[in-house]
């Protein structure tokens, strides 16, 4: 029986899910080693420019100000990654790249979290420069081992949804305007921005669902060293999200074509 | 390297004898939603085929003929309409891991890993096939060296040539030694020199690890040398399937005729040509008449009269190639569209 015997000289054993999940990490960050910098800059500017605007606008409440500082920075490390993912899996999609990694043995949520952990590496010297220049303007902010777990764990339950929208969408123009749309909706509805006292009842209420009103108050309460059940519960929806987000990407991203 | 000894040899008799690598049911696929889904012309229209271990099979057809298709059906990236892909007795659609497992994909148009250097492309795709990274690293270096790519190793593959992406994606294709290959127009934008090293070098893999390796290719007079069975596609369909030689056996009472036409006395010949029923035009200003070998010598000979030899800038008599054979089964060249 030929089958059988072929089976049986399979060549090689399946990589282990981290190191799969390293080698497609490495892949993603070596294709940003041309053009990493102006990614940065990009970055870097986009978060700082729309903090200068809202602070602006905000006018001189302490408390307002802070809220929007932690709000810049749950934007560039949940936002940006999540449409930085997005575009990068409907790139893949659009150009048959998708093809290649869905004939090596290697998982469909490894490669979400791969290019996502990619994005996060980017995203993260303006989180840190955006604390730090809020420091200067006397706001306190603490950065703790929380804040290194609670990252990631915000990050990925956007960027599975930004895959999703990758994968999906028919071409790269309607992939962006879904996620564009996405992304006013996330932060729009929920206190991510505005505080919740200052949005509409059923603003409140939609947002109760939403990953990022739950990333977006761990991380606020994990940068105001603020540790209490709230942030429990932030955490612990965080983590049910993502895995449900995994599954989801796991038994329903098609990335066959037709 | 990793081996996969054929039990068989490289080249079988009988392909009903053993137990196929491949083996496709009645494979049928539609594009389209709710209406068009019916009434459109299928891309591939119940299939049925097995591909033996150790074969080097070929799928030939013109563009639109359903081939690449097919070969995304059986790599999983595409799902039947109907009918049903077993990959060493697995079911693809049930267990797609098998086609990661066995199978190595290089696809007609590569895009994955530009941003990547050459020797990272193909040491990333080694090991994550399961390569430990020494023998992932040794061997990319092995096959970046073989393929001509030593000087371009470091450079991205967004940056080579036309020539060296598509080497890259062969060396791509090749490491890890997977028992099962299939290569969507492997010698695509090479020169002679590479594509002939190309060629011996996908025999080889065949001959020492007995390579199942699946082709498809537009360039059938390179590709002759090298497949021993092969599937004519037409219009979705398979219209011929057996060994070359057993094909081209059916055509072997025929010689054909090649005529090279003056392009400035084109016309004269081809109304001539045009009343001849087994006159075909290969492309522009050649023609070819396939001529019983029976009555070859006369029959050429008045065809030559006919079109006459000042209208001629050269002629070929030769017997059946698998161009011809093709030619015979679809009424049409190789490089048509369909």
């Amino acid at each position: 029986m030929i089958a059988s015997q072929t089976a049986a000289s399979a060549p090689y054993k399946r990589l282990s899910w981290p190191q799969a999940f390293w080698d497609l990490l490495l892949i993603q960050l070596a294709n940003w080693r041309w053009s990493w910098p102006a990614t940065l800059i990009n970055g870097l500017l986009i978060p700082l420019t729309t903090l200068f605007f809202i602070r602006s606008a905000a006018g001189e409440s302490g408390a307002s100000s802070e809220f929007l500082i932690s709000g810049n920075i749950i934007i560039s490390l949940i936002f940006t990654t999540m449409g930085g993912t997005s575009a990068r899996f409907s790139f893949m999609r659009t150009f048959g790249v998708l093809d290649y990694y869905a004939t090596l043995p290697v998982s469909k949520v490894l490669l979400v979290l791969a290019v996502n952990f990619g994005f996060l590496i980017l995203t993260l010297p303006s989180a840190f420069l955006t604390i730090l220049i809020a420091q200067l303007f006397g706001m306190h902010f603490t950065l703790n081992l929380t804040f290194f777990l609670i990252v990631p764990l915000a990050s990925f339950s956007l960027s599975a949804v930004g895959a999703f929208v990758g994968v999906v969408a028919p071409n790269f123009d309607t992939a962006n305007t879904i996620t564009a749309i996405l992304q006013f909706f996330f932060m729009g509805a929920g206190p991510i921005l505005i505080p919740a006292e200052r949005l509409p009842d059923f603003l409140n209420m939609v947002g109760r669902a939403l990953p990022s009103t739950y990333a977006a108050d761990a991380l606020r309460r994990s940068l105001a060293n603020n540790y209490d059940f709230t942030f429990l519960f932030d955490l612990a929806f965080l983590i049910v999200f993502n895995l449900a987000a995994m599954f989801f990407v796991a038994k329903r991203m098609e990335w066959r074509r037709g | 390297m990793q081996t996969h000894p054929n039990p068989t040899g490289p080249v079988h008799a009988d392909p009903q004898a053993v137990e196929p690598v491949y083996r496709l049911e009645k494979l049928t696929k539609r594009y389209g939603k709710g209406k068009a889904l019916q009434t459109t012309r299928p891309a591939n229209f119940e299939i049925s085929l097995d591909i033996v271990p150790g074969e080097i099979f070929g799928l030939l057809g013109s563009n639109g003929a359903g081939k690449s298709t097919l070969i995304r059906q059986m790599v999983n990236l595409t799902a039947p309409t109907s009918g049903r892909i077993l990959l060493m007795g697995l079911d693809v659609a049930r267990q797609p891991e098998a086609v990661t497992r066995y199978v190595a994909y290089m696809p007609q148009k590569p895009q994955a890993l530009l941003d990547l250097t050459a020797q990272e492309a193909v040491y990333f795709t080694g090991h994550m096939r399961g390569m430990s990274r020494a023998a992932a690293k040794s061997e990319a270096t092995r096959l970046v060296e073989e393929w001509g790519l030593a000087e371009v190793r470091n450079k991205a593959v967004r940056h080579l040539s036309g020539g060296q992406h598509r080497l890259v994606s062969l060396a791509t294709t090749l490491i890890g030694n997977l028992p099962v290959m299939i290569l969507d127009e492997p010698t695509n934008e090479l020169d002679p020199a590479f594509r002939k090293q190309v060629w011996e070098g996908l025999v080889e893999l065949n001959r020492q690890n007995g390579t199942t390796i699946i082709l498809v290719t537009h360039n059938v007079q390179e590709a002759e040398r090298v497949i021993q069975r092969v599937a004519v596609m037409h219009e979705g369909r398979v219209v011929g399937l057996g060994r070359v030689s057993e094909l081209k056996a059916r055509l072997d009472q025929n010689v054909s005729l090649e005529l090279y036409l003056r392009p400035e006395l084109a016309s004269a010949a081809e109304s001539i040509l045009e009343n001849i029923p087994e006159a075909r035009c290969i492309r522009q200003y050649e023609w070819a008449v396939l001529v019983a070998r029976s009555d070859g010598e006369e029959a050429i000979h008045r065809i030559l009269s006919q079109v006459r030899l000042e209208r001629l800038e050269d002629f070929r008599v030769h017997t059946a190639t698998l161009e011809d054979v093709y030619m015979e089964l679809t009424g049409q060249t190789i490089g048509a569209k369909e």
